[in-house]
C-alpha cells in the first residue's frame, strides 16, 4: 500500500537564536503506510512529544519536511490548519480538554471546524461514539459527569469523527486501568480497520507495542535511533538496554533462559509467541544449548 | 509559547544581597524607589546611579540577565522618552525642528532624566526579585504584616500569604496547562486567530474552560493533601526558617540612610 | 504483632445525587499489620481510593469504624494525630505540592505541627536525603520530574515521622522511570526503617515486593493473600477487571500445559529460574 506519511530529517529546537538552544529532535526520518501501526518508544524528553505536533503542523520544523499522502505538509503554510483534519493528534490525557456542555456537542467540535453538514456531523457523532463501546444516551449527558475511562473514551471520538487518514496518540492509556486500556486498543484497532488508516502510537509499554504496532521508532536524546519491524528493532536488546529502554517482558524471559544455558529462540514478543519458542524447545529434545 | 514566561525569577547563587533578610530587602526597596522620585537634578540622580549599581554588582546576577529586564519594558522607555521630548516646548536651544515638531535642549534633558529614573526602578526591583525566592518575598509580608494580628488580623494575614504561596507555586503549573490545552483544541480545528473580538472570545472558551476545570480539580487535591499533612491555618503553626537580622542589615541600612541624606542635600544645594 | 489499622464492617456511600450512589465501600474488616507491606489491587472504581481516604478520616464510614494505631478517625479530636501517625500521598505530583522551594514544602508538615525551627530543619534534611532528594532541596518543584516530585511528597509525609504511608496510586502519572524510583523508594522506607506501607494500585507488577495482596472489586475484598495465593488464582484477577503481569500469564498458560510452575513470579529473572527449574526437572 502506498506511503501516507514520511518524514525527512526533520529538525526542531526549543529555545532557537538563545545561548540555551537545545534540540528536541534532530534529523528524524521514518515512512508509514495506510493501514499500518508505528509504535514510538522513547524516554520523558527524547523528542516524542516534540515530533507528533510537527506531524499535525502544530509544529513547523527548522529544516525538513514531512509529507503527507505525498505532499509537503508545509508547502501552503495558509492551509496547514485544514492538514490537521487529516493527521487526528489524540494528546495525553486527552479528558482534560473536554469543554462542552454535552458529549454531543463535545465530539462536534472538530467536524463543526471542518465545516461539515449537520447531518455528516450527527451522522458521524452517531458513529463514533458508538465504536467507542459507549451508547447513545452519553450523547445528551455533561462530559464532566463521567468516570475517567468514559471520558478518555468520549475525547477520542472527538478525534474519529474528524475522520483522519492518520491517527496519532500520545500515551492514549497513561492512567487507565487494564479494563480501560483494552477498550481502548479495541477502538482504535477498529477504527483503523475500518477506515484503513495509519496510527502512531507513542508509549511506555513494550508489551502494548508488541501487540499492536508493525514498525516501530526508537528515540533517544532526540534522535530516531533505530526504526523497523518489531522483530527488528527488539532484536537490538542490547542497545536498547543501553538507553535504558526494554523490551517486552516475555522477551527478557527468553533471554534469561538463553543466558541460563537453553537452547531457546528468543525472537518472541508476546505471551503466545513465547510459549511457541519454549515448546518448540521440548519437541526438539536437547534443551541446552 | 506562554511557558517561557516565568513569575518571581530567581537566580540562584550567594551573595551578600542574597543574604540580606527579604523584609529588610523589601523596606529598602520601598525607600530606594521613593528616593529615585524624590531625586530633583542630574547630580542626585547619578548618586542613585551608583547606588543601583553598586547593589546590582554585589547581587552576582549576570548584567544580561539585568538587560533581558531592560529590553522588556524597552517599548515604554521609548514612549517616555518621545512623550517628554516632544512635551516639554520651552527652552531657548532648539536642537530640531519641522512642521508642529519642536525639539529643545531642555526636552532631551528632561527624557533623559525620566528614562533614566524608569531604568533605575525597573533595574532595582530586579536586584530584589533576582535575589529573593518569592517564598521569601511572601514570608517578608507577613511578617512585616504582622503587627496587624493586635488589630484580630493575624489569621487574615496569614490566609494572605498561603493564598500567594500558593499562586506562586501554581502559576507555572497552569501557564503549562493552558499551552497544551491550546495545541490540544488545534488539534481539532480550533481557530484561535482569525474572526473579529466576539467570535475571539467565543474560540476562547474550549481553552478557558477546561482550564477552570482543572483549576478546580486541583484545588480538591491540594486541599485534602493539606488535610493530610495537618494543615489548620496559621494558628498553632510554626516555621522551619525564622527571619532574624543580622549585622549587614543594618550595615546596608545605615550606608542607605547615608546615601538618602545625600540626595537631599545634593538636591538642595545645585 | 501489633496492628497499626483495625477496620470494622465499614461501609462507605457517597451522596445520593451524585453518579456512584451505590456503596463505594462495603462491608469491609480488615487489620493491617504493623511494619508490613500491603498492595491493595482493583481496577478504577472498585472502591479502593475510597478506602484510602477513609483511612486517615478525609471521609467518614457511614457504617462501621476505622481506627488508626486505637485511635478512631470518627473522634475529632484525634484527627490530627491520625494524619501525623498516617501520611498519604497521590496520584498527581502537581497537586500535593503547597510551597515554591523543595524543602519548604517538606517543612510543611512539620510546621503545622508547630514543631521547634531546629526540629523541623533536621526533619527536613532527614527526609530529603532519605528519598535522595538532597541536591534538589532549593529546586522550584516545576522543574522537577513526575518521579522527583512524588519522592518530595514522600519527603513531606516522612518529615512528620508517620508510622504508616497510604500511596493512593503514586506511580499511575509516571513514565517507567519515575515509577521504579518511587516503587524503590518505598520499598527501603519498608524495609529499613519498619514504615508501613500500603500501596495502593492497578499495577500488578508492583506488588512484587508486598507482604499481602488484596484485591478490590465493587466496594469488597475479593481476595487476600500472599503474592502466590492471590496470583495463581488468575480467574478471579481477571474477573476483578485486573491484568496480570506478563510473566506470571506466561507462567499460568504454561501451568495449564503442564508444566510444573507455580505463576507467582512477576519479575524477568524470577520467572525464568522457575522456568528453567520446571523444564530441567522434567516432570512433564
Amino acid at each position: 500500500m502506498s506511503e501516507i506519511l514520511k518524514t525527512e530529517d526533520l529538525v526542531f529546537s526549543y529555545n532557537n537564536g538563545s545561548p540555551v538552544k537545545r534540540a528536541a529532535i534532530n534529523k528524524v526520518s521514518f515512512t508509514l503506510k495506510k493501514g499500518e501501526t508505528l509504535g514510538i518508544i522513547g524516554h520523558t524528553g527524547s523528542g516524542k512529544s516534540t515530533l507528533v505536533q510537527t506531524l499535525n503542523g502544530l509544529i513547523k520544523p527548522e529544516s525538513g519536511t514531512v509529507f503527507l499522502d505525498g505532499e509537503d505538509l508545509w508547502k501552503n503554510p495558509k492551509q496547514v490548519y485544514q492538514k490537521r483534519f487529516r493527521v487526528g493528534l489524540v494528546f495525553q490525557y486527552p479528558e482534560y480538554q473536554l469543554f462542552e456542555e454535552t458529549v454531543y456537542k463535545d465530539i462536534a467540535f472538530g467536524p463543526k471546524n471542518m465545516g461539515l453538514s449537520e447531518e455528516e456531523i450527527d451522522f458521524r457523532i452517531k458513529k463514533y461514539i458508538s465504536l467507542l463501546g459507549l451508547n447513545l444516551n452519553y450523547l445528551e449527558k455533561s462530559p464532566f459527569d463521567l468516570s475517567g475511562g468514559e471520558k478518555r473514551r468520549v475525547a477520542l471520538a472527538g478525534i474519529l469523527a474528524m475522520e483522519p487518514e492518520v491517527l496519532v496518540l500520545d500515551e492514549p492509556t497513561a492512567g487507565l486501568d487494564p479494563v480501560g486500556r483494552e477498550n481502548l486498543f479495541k477502538a482504535i484497532e477498529l477504527y483503523k480497520k475500518e477506515r484503513s488508516a495509519a496510527v502512531i502510537i507513542v508509549s511506555h509499554s513494550m508489551e502494548d507495542l508488541a501487540r499492536l504496532s508493525d514498525k516501530l521508532l526508537v528515540m533517544n536524546l532526540g534522535e530516531a535511533k533505530m526504526f523497523g519491524t518489531v522483530e527488528e528493532v527488539f532484536a537490538r536488546y542490547e542497545e536498547l538496554s543501553k538507553m535504558g529502554l526494554d523490551v517486552p517482558v516475555v522477551t527478557k524471559i527468553l533471554l534469561e533462559l538463553k543466558a541460563l544455558g537453553l537452547n531457546v529462540n528468543t525472537k518472541a514478543f508476546t505471551p503466545a509467541q513465547a510459549i511457541k519458542n519454549i515448546e518448540l524447545l521440548l519437541k526438539e529434545g536437547d534443551i541446552n544449548a | 509559547m506562554l511557558s517561557s514566561f516565568t513569575l518571581g525569577q530567581y537566580y540562584n547563587t550567594t551573595s551578600v544581597i542574597h543574604r540580606l533578610d527579604p523584609r529588610f530587602k523589601l523596606l529598602q526597596l520601598i525607600f530606594i524607589i521613593a528616593f529615585i522620585f524624590v531625586c530633583k537634578n542630574f547630580f542626585a540622580l547619578f548618586l542613585m546611579c551608583a547606588l543601583v549599581l553598586i547593589a546590582m554588582l554585589l547581587s552576582k546576577v549576570p548584567f544580561r540577565m539585568y538587560l533581558r529586564n531592560l529590553k522588556v519594558i524597552l517599548p515604554i522607555v521609548v514612549f517616555t522618552a518621545i512623550l517628554n521630548m516632544l512635551y516639554v516646548n520651552q527652552g531657548e536651544v532648539v536642537l530640531f525642528s519641522w512642521w508642529i515638531i519642536t525639539v529643545t535642549l531642555d526636552g532631551v534633558l528632561k527624557a533623559a532624566f525620566m528614562v533614566i529614573r524608569i531604568l533605575l526602578l525597573i533595574l532595582i526591583s530586579a536586584v530584589l526579585t533576582y535575589t529573593t525566592t518569592p517564598t521569601e518575598l511572601t514570608d517578608a509580608i507577613e511578617s512585616l504584616l504582622k503587627p496587624l494580628k493586635f488589630l484580630g488580623l493575624g489569621e487574615l494575614v496569614h490566609t494572605l500569604a498561603m493564598m500567594m504561596t500558593i499562586s506562586l507555586r501554581f502559576i507555572p503549573t497552569l501557564t503549562d496547562e493552558t499551552d497544551k490545552i491550546i495545541s490540544a483544541q488545534k488539534a481539532r480545528g480550533a481557530d484561535l486567530e482569525s474572526g473579529n473580538i466576539l467570535s475571539k472570545i467565543k474560540a476562547l472558551l474550549p481553552i478557558l474552560i477546561p482550564l477552570l476545570f482543572s483549576a478546580i480539580r486541583r484545588a480538591d487535591d491540594l486541599a485534602d493533601a493539606m488535610d493530610c499533612r495537618c494543615y489548620s491555618g496559621g494558628k498553632g503553626r510554626t516555621r522551619m526558617k525564622k527571619l532574624v537580622p543580622g549585622a549587614k542589615d543594618y550595615i546596608t541600612t545605615t550606608i542607605l540612610i547615608v546615601v538618602f541624606a545625600a540626595v537631599i542635600v545634593v538636591g538642595k544645594v545645585f | 504483632m501489633q496492628n497499626i489499622i483495625e477496620i470494622n464492617n465499614l461501609t462507605f456511600q457517597y451522596d445520593g445525587d451524585s453518579p456512584n450512589s451505590s456503596a463505594a465501600v462495603e462491608g469491609i474488616n480488615l487489620q493491617i499489620e504493623k511494619g508490613s507491606f500491603t498492595v491493595i489491587l482493583g481496577h478504577n472504581g472498585s472502591g479502593k481510593s475510597t478506602l484510602a481516604k477513609l483511612l486517615n478520616g478525609l471521609l467518614l464510614p457511614t457504617e462501621g469504624s476505622v481506627s488508626v494505631d486505637g485511635l478512631l478517625t470518627t473522634d475529632e479530636k484525634n484527627i490530627f494525630e491520625i494524619r501525623r501517625k498516617l501520611g498519604m500521598v497521590f496520584q498527581n505530583p502537581d497537586n500535593q505540592i503547597v510551597c515554591t522551594v523543595v524543602e519548604e514544602d517538606v517543612a510543611f508538615g512539620p510546621e503545622n505541627l508547630g514543631l521547634e525551627p531546629s526540629e523541623i530543619r533536621k526533619r527536613v534534611d532527614s527526609a530529603l536525603e532519605t528519598v535522595d532528594m538532597t541536591e534538589y532541596r532549593f529546586a522550584a518543584p516545576d522543574r522537577l520530574s513526575g518521579g522527583q516530585k512524588q519522592r518530595v511528597a514522600l519527603a513531606g509525609i516522612l518529615a512528620m515521622e508517620p508510622e504508616c504511608i497510604v500511596l493512593d496510586e503514586p506511580t499511575a502519572m509516571l513514565d517507567p522511570k519515575g515509577r521504579k524510583e518511587v516503587i524503590e523508594t518505598i520499598t527501603r522506607l519498608n524495609k529499613e526503617k519498619g514504615i508501613t506501607v500500603i500501596l495502593i494500585t492497578h499495577f500488578m507488577e508492583e506488588a512484587e515486593n508486598a507482604d499481602r495482596v488484596i484485591v478490590m472489586d465493587s466496594g469488597k475484598i475479593t481476595a487476600d493473600g500472599s503474592l502466590f495465593d492471590v496470583f495463581s488464582n488468575t480467574g478471579l484477577i481477571v474477573n476483578a477487571g485486573l491484568a496480570l503481569p506478563q510473566s506470571v500469564e506466561l507462567l499460568s498458560v504454561l501451568k495449564q500445559k503442564g508444566f510444573n510452575v507455580k505463576p507467582g513470579y512477576i519479575s524477568p529473572k524470577a520467572a525464568a529460574k522457575e522456568i528453567y527449574r520446571a523444564l530441567k526437572g522434567g516432570t512433564l
